[in-house]
């Protein structure tokens, strides 16, 4: 069967070329003396990271090197971050150099003052993990709505400048623009935090693996069990998904869209039942457990991209309520 | 190996193919200076990669690139001060590889003969051999390139010298970004609080190979 988003499905077939097609677009590259580098924060396989400073205004950024890639990678990741600029919680992008001799491209972003998520996320309350998962509902939100999947939701992807309760969802490399209908490629997101749909090859995702990445993230703060899902290479990463979702839902989701199982699994997958939410309830995490939230994390955590809540669903549902009540008041 | 080490060094190598090869002992030999120099412009990426810079600062503390020339740049322990190899630009056949003093942060040909006092170990800086080979000739600079000193003390801060340390030195450039006044890599009061905030993350993070090699410092 063929899928198709539930929701902005239509976004770029109805937006001008030049919104989406980032092939054709020319960067015009500023120079990069206007910056230097402070300390390295960070590396990714795909790039090196500094926190930097601007010397024209004497203010902190975020200086990200790109490695040698393919033109086309580079050109996707900055025609998208044009394209969410000043979105609701994405990162700002704001300036991109170019090194004249080397030719090494690098984009320069505001800066957050993060706290590292494995000191932050032991420290969060109940109200603080709903806060913080909204927030990051409204960045998703806001790029799906503009035909944009991030494809790479995980807690290192996500900044949260804690005495602010500020949050950008950051690292736009593996994001790419939907076309209902169009295949892609599955090898994307960090193993933890694949989607089924990765994991069984199916390539007409959409906007919704988002939100089993976000599902996983959300499980891991509320559980204390980071990653939720600790596969050792991928096809253990679907094996651990079974042991929780269940075998005999995984075989209908398969039947659903017409697909085979690799033979691969044949032997690791065994049967498994589904196993309750409550059972991931312990003395150090009940606190964080509540009933709407185990109701949200079942409705994040489902096989089939499509019976999953979209992000403004998610942000309708009741474990937010007091969230949105604060916001109406103006308070965070 | 990295693939990034590799990516775009086909277009600007005649016969990428059987050159590679070659380096990977897997065909015949291709003729000696283009497989030297895609070599070379391998090595200069791979020494920026965390396992390169690892390898480079095992080098670097067991003396490997040499020692600083002049006679009064000394470590607190007043051992010879040890040097990095640094390049001058990223384009091949612009300049040979040159010393880089951390400590007096002067730059000193490879050839130059090392001052010594009687009764003090007898030491040479280690490039003679290879500038000696005249088939080989001078190592090129940009084996090593431009980025790989400052990349090398952002990488690891606690290995920046003791003593003053205030000015940015021209070659310390990462990618074409000069290195802050403000940074961690070129300030020794902020390193300590650097080092001690490093290692207790890295503790907490149960980093086994990281943690080794803080100790070792």
């Amino acid at each position: 069967m063929a899928s198709r988003s539930r929701v902005y499905a239509d976004v770029n077939v109805h937006r001008p070329r030049e919104y989406w097609d980032y092939e054709a677009l020319a960067v015009s590259w500023g120079t990069q003396d206007d910056y230097e580098v402070v300390r390295k924060i960070g590396r990714g396989k795909y790039s090196e990271v500094f926190e930097g400073m601007n010397i024209a205004n004497d203010t902190k950024c975020v200086v990200k090197i790109l490695k040698p890639v393919k033109k086309k990678k580079i050109k996707r990741e900055i025609k998208i971050l044009q394209n969410m600029c000043g979105g609701k919680n994405i990162i700002q992008l704001l300036d991109v150099v170019r090194d004249p001799q080397s030719k090494t491209p690098s984009l320069i972003f505001e800066h957050i003052n993060n706290t590292d998520f494995k000191v932050l996320y032991p420290t969060l309350t109940d109200y603080d993990i709903r806060y913080y998962i909204f927030e990051l509902l409204k960045a998703l939100d806001y790029c799906h709505s503009n035909g944009i999947m991030h494809r790479d939701v995980k807690p290192h992807n996500v900044m949260i400048d804690h005495e602010k309760r500020q949050l950008r969802l950051i690292d736009w490399g593996l994001a790419e623009f939907y076309h209902p209908g169009r295949e892609y490629n599955v090898r994307v997101a960090s193993r933890y935090f694949k989607g089924p749909e990765l994991l069984v090859d199916l390539q007409e995702y959409d906007y919704q693996l988002d939100m089993w990445s976000l599902g996983c993230m959300f499980a891991g703060m509320i559980f204390r069990k980071e990653p939720f899902f600790h596969g050792h290479d991928n096809y253990d990463q679907l094996v651990k998904i079974a042991k929780v979702l269940g075998t005999e839902e995984l075989m209908s989701y398969l039947d659903t869209y017409d697909l085979e199982l690799d033979p691969h699994f044949d032997g690791i997958l065994g049967r498994h039942s589904k196993k309750p939410w409550q059972k991931f309830i312990t003395a150090e995490n009940q606190h964080l457990v509540s009933e709407d939230a185990i109701d949200f994390v079942s409705k994040l955590l489902r096989y089939d991209h499509q019976e999953r809540l979209t992000a403004k669903e998610a942000m309708a549902h009741q474990f937010f309520a007091g969230v949105r009540d604060a916001e109406a008041r103006g308070g965070v | 190996m990295d693939a990034f080490n590799l990516y775009g060094l086909r277009a600007i190598t005649p016969n990428f193919t059987s050159t590679l090869n070659t380096l990977l002992d897997r065909s015949p030999p291709t003729p000696l200076p283009p497989t030297i120099r895609l070599y070379g412009q391998i090595h200069s990426r791979y020494i920026l990669t965390p396992p390169g810079l690892l390898q480079m600062s095992e080098k670097y503390l067991s003396g490997d690139f040499g020692f600083c020339p002049l006679l009064s740049c000394r470590s607190s322990s007043s051992e010879r001060q040890r040097c990095l190899p640094t390049g001058l630009s990223d384009v091949c056949g612009t300049s040979s590889v040159k010393l880089y003093c951390p400590k007096c942060q002067n730059t000193f040909d490879t050839n130059l003969e090392l001052p010594n006092i009687d009764g003090e170990e007898k030491r040479e800086n280690g490039w003679g051999g290879v500038n000696d080979g005249e088939e080989l000739g001078e190592i090129d600079g940009a084996h090593f390139g431009t980025s790989f000193v400052g990349s090398f003390f952002l990488g690891n801060p606690e290995l920046v010298p003791e003593g003053k340390c205030v000015t940015v030195p021209p070659c310390m450039k990462v990618f074409g970004f000069k290195v802050h006044g403000s940074s961690v890599a070129l300030q020794p009061s902020v390193r300590e609080a650097y080092k001690r905030s490093t290692s207790k993350r890295l503790e907490a993070d149960g980093d086994e190979g990281n943690r080794k090699k803080i100790k070792r410092n």
